[in-house]
This record gives structure tokens, sequence and C-alpha cells, in this order.
């Protein structure tokens, strides 16, 4: 269970545990027999055509290449499983990069380039001890709710203690009666997105709370997503989708 | 052309193809390019763990094995019920209409986490659902399991959104957790509006 710090209304914050809740497998794939199967990964290929091209001069020589022998077949490589792999860089000379420059390409809907920035890799937020995340007041009615984002991911919220168990007790109660989710957010008053690792996409968050009895149900939700209709095409798209559909 | 999803409502049938929304859709994206010195960019392979092989994209294979390390083909594999038996078929909801009867409340909604979105051009289908949200399982193609999927009406559209159940637990003091972080790898100004765009 990992730790996230939290602030209550009244702006007391203590750390506790978050967890994901994993999918039930109802179904699974079998041998034939009904025993266990074992996946496996292999080498299927190593060569690109640009590595064969520039090994047989141009893409004419490559295609002759091929149609007489099995040239992109490493007969001692291909077939061989793989357990652990490192991800690396490559140049366009197919030499390994030991050094690159990350920039991040920010794009449009369309796909259209909008802005290129040095990528810094934002650190996450849910932890931090000076600034915890934020209760911050905002609230939405569930009903709302529903209809106004997409929640693609969600945490329970767990204490680890007995005086952290009654802080999300009264935090789930509250939300309970009033059938409502609340925003939580980073930063000092609680208006930036929660990051839950270094580097991991951003996130808007909110608080769900059921009781019953003693019990409780504190539910981190996140969403990166409104539930709205996509925009209308303008005339131009309109045609050009036309277009393709024929 | 798309295929087209087939709702019955009340007595009423209403056809309309799903549209995939995603978050690039409506807000952009962004991604990382590593470039070398010269300003030229690289592309990203796989080493394996002797760091003799260098792997290009999609220069890898999933197999099956038995337990003896014979090769399996996939077709020869059977669907099994975690509670035992033979899985069978879930046919396609593009195969028939589906009949919509069964509603859920927000809190049985929030029970599920969802993985896909889809966008229905169909107002007369808005109109039939009004405040209702049913749910059905859905399945794009023939399978072993559907998938809980919710059709609501919302901002004047119709939205499917299909995910998948989460089984909460309500806590007793009793149950505390211990903090474990070691499987972690993986001021503004108030306005009315939040802003989802996050950095694009």
């Amino acid at each position: 269970m990992r730790a996230i710090r939290l602030a209550n209304e009244k702006k007391r914050d203590a750390e506790v545990g978050f967890e994901a809740l994993s999918k039930k497998q109802m179904v699974y794939l079998a041998l034939s027999d009904g025993r266990e199967k074992k996946n496996v990964k292999f080498v299927k290929s190593l060569a690109k055509f640009e590595v064969l091209t520039a090994k047989f001069g141009d893409p004419v020589k490559t295609g002759e290449a091929l149609i007489s022998g099995d040239p992109e077949i490493d007969m001692e490589q291909i077939g061989r499983f793989v357990n652990k792999t490192h991800r690396l860089w490559m140049t366009a000379d197919n030499k390994i990069a030991y050094r690159v420059n990350l920039v991040e390409i920010v794009r449009n809907p369309d796909g259209s380039e909008k802005e290129r920035r040095e990528f810094s890799k934002a650190q996450a937020n849910i932890k931090n001890e000076d600034i915890p995340v934020q209760w911050t007041g905002r609230l939405v009615p569930k009903t709302e709710a529903m209809r106004k984002f997409v929640f693609t991911k969600s945490y329970q919220i767990r204490h680890t203690s007995g005086l952290t168990y009654d802080f999300l007790y009264e935090m789930a109660r509250e939300l309970h009666e009033k059938k409502s989710f609340m925003l939580a957010g980073a930063g000092k008053k609680g208006g930036e997105p929660l990051r839950l690792t270094d580097g991991g996409e951003p996130y808007r968050g909110f608080l769900e709370g059921r009781i019953d009895g003693d019990r409780y149900c504190l539910i981190l939700h996140l969403t990166n997503m409104e539930l709205k209709p996509l925009p209308r095409p303008g005339p131009a798209e309109a045609k050009a989708a036309e277009g393709d559909g024929q | 052309m798309a295929r087209t999803l087939t709702f019955t409502v009340k007595g009423a049938e209403y056809a309309a193809p799903p549209v995939k929304l995603d978050r690039k859709k409506l807000y952009g994206w962004t991604e990382i390019a590593a470039l070398d010195d010269d300003g030229r960019e690289c592309r990203i392979v796989s080493m394996d763990e002797t760091g003799t092989l260098i792997i290009p994209k999609g220069g890898l294979g999933l197999g099956i094995l038995s337990p003896e390390n014979e090769w399996v083909d996939r077709s020869s594999l059977k669907a099994l019920k975690a509670g035992g038996g033979e899985a069978e078929t879930v046919p396609s909801s593009f195969g028939a209409p589906v009949a919509l009867s069964e509603t859920v409340d927000c809190d049985e909604f929030f029970n599920h986490t969802i993985s896909a979105v889809y966008q229905l051009d169909a107002p007369e289908l808005a109109e039939a659902l009004g405040q209702d949200v049913y749910v059905f399982s859905y399945s794009y193609r023939d399978s072993y399991e559907g998938s809980p999927a919710f059709l609501l009406a919302a901002s004047g559209s119709v939205f499917m959104l299909v995910g998948h159940k989460t089984e909460y637990e309500m806590l007793s003091l009793e149950q505390a957790g211990a903090i474990d972080e070691t499987g972690e790898e993986e001021e503004e100004e108030e306005s009315g509006e939040l802003d989802f765009s996050m950095g694009l």
C-alpha cells in the first residue's frame, strides 16, 4: 500500500495509505487439457528495413536479396526466448545513443504541433511533507459527477492507525451525508492536478465517501477527461471525412 | 464503414455507430522525442539481458508453452471460468439489438472504473434515456466475457462508458493497513472551471 498525505476540512493532515483494487479475472485461457499455460517472449525479428538497405546499398538491391535468400533472419538468434529487456535509444545511423536531449512535443487534437519544450519530469505531489493533498471544499454532487467526468482510475484509501481511522471516517461521513464528491488537489489551494508518480500523468482527484455503522469507505477517483461530445467538424473537415468514407 | 449498435429502450429501437472518445481527441497530447547532439531524432529499441541483442520495435513476439515447454498454438487453448467449467461464448453486442431494461443509481455506477468511452450521435435515444443510466454487458466481438457498460445522456449526446467492477471494502478500525512503497514504480487563481488540458 502506498502513502498519500491528505488534509481535511480543518487543514489538519495525515499520511494514510491507498491502493488500487485489481480487476477480478472471471475467465482465463488454459491448455486444451485444462492445464495452465506458460507465456514467453521471444525474438521475432532483429532486422529493420533501413539496416538491410544500408547493408545492400538501396531498396531494389535489398528486395533482390530478400527474394534470393533470408538476410533478415538470423538463424542463431530468431526464436530465442527473452526474459527481461532494457530500453535504449538508437541514432538514425543505427548506433547506440549514449546521450540524448529529451524534447516534449505538444500536439493539438488534430495532430498538428502546437509547441516544443524541454522535457522536465514532473515530480509526484501526493506525499509532500509541506503541502498535503487539499480538501478544497468544492463539492460536486455524485449525480452531476457521473455525467460530467470520466473516472478511469480509482483507489481505496485506508487508515494506518486508530487516529487516522477517525480522520478518514469523518471525511467519508461528511461526503456520504452530502451525497457528493470533494475535489482533492495538489498545491497550496488544491488547484493543481495530482501526480501519483514522478513523471506520471496528471489527474483531477475527487474523494467519495461511504459509511455503514462504524465502517467506512473512502475512494479517490481520478479523471483526466470530461464527459463531453467531440467538437463538430468544420465544413472543410466534414468534406474530407466524407471523401474518406467513399 | 463504422459498425452500428442498436438499442431497444421502452419498446423502441435506436441505432447509431459508436465513436470512441479519448483525451487526445478532446485536448490534444504530448509526446517525448529524443534528439542526438546533431538534433536528429533517435528511436527506442530493446536490448536483451545479455546485452548482446538489439531488438527493434516490434521485434519481440509472444508465445505460449505447455508445462513440458512444447509450443502451443493459441487456437488450441480453451476458455475456463474462474469458478470452474468451460466459459460460454458471449456474442458481440453489434450482432443483435441490445435490450436495455436495467438501470443503476450513481452509487452502483461509481463501483466501476471506466476504461473506454464512446459517443453515439442519436438525439432520439438521448431523449428516450432521459435521466436514467442503463447498464448492459458489452462485447465488441464474440468473446468469453462481456464488460459492464453504461448508457447515459449528457450534454445533449449519448455516451457509452465501458469499465469493470471494483470491489471496495467497508473498513473497520481493526482493518488498518501498512505503508509499503516498494512496488511504487509505476499558487493558482480560483476559478469556476477546472482546467482539463493540464499543461497542453
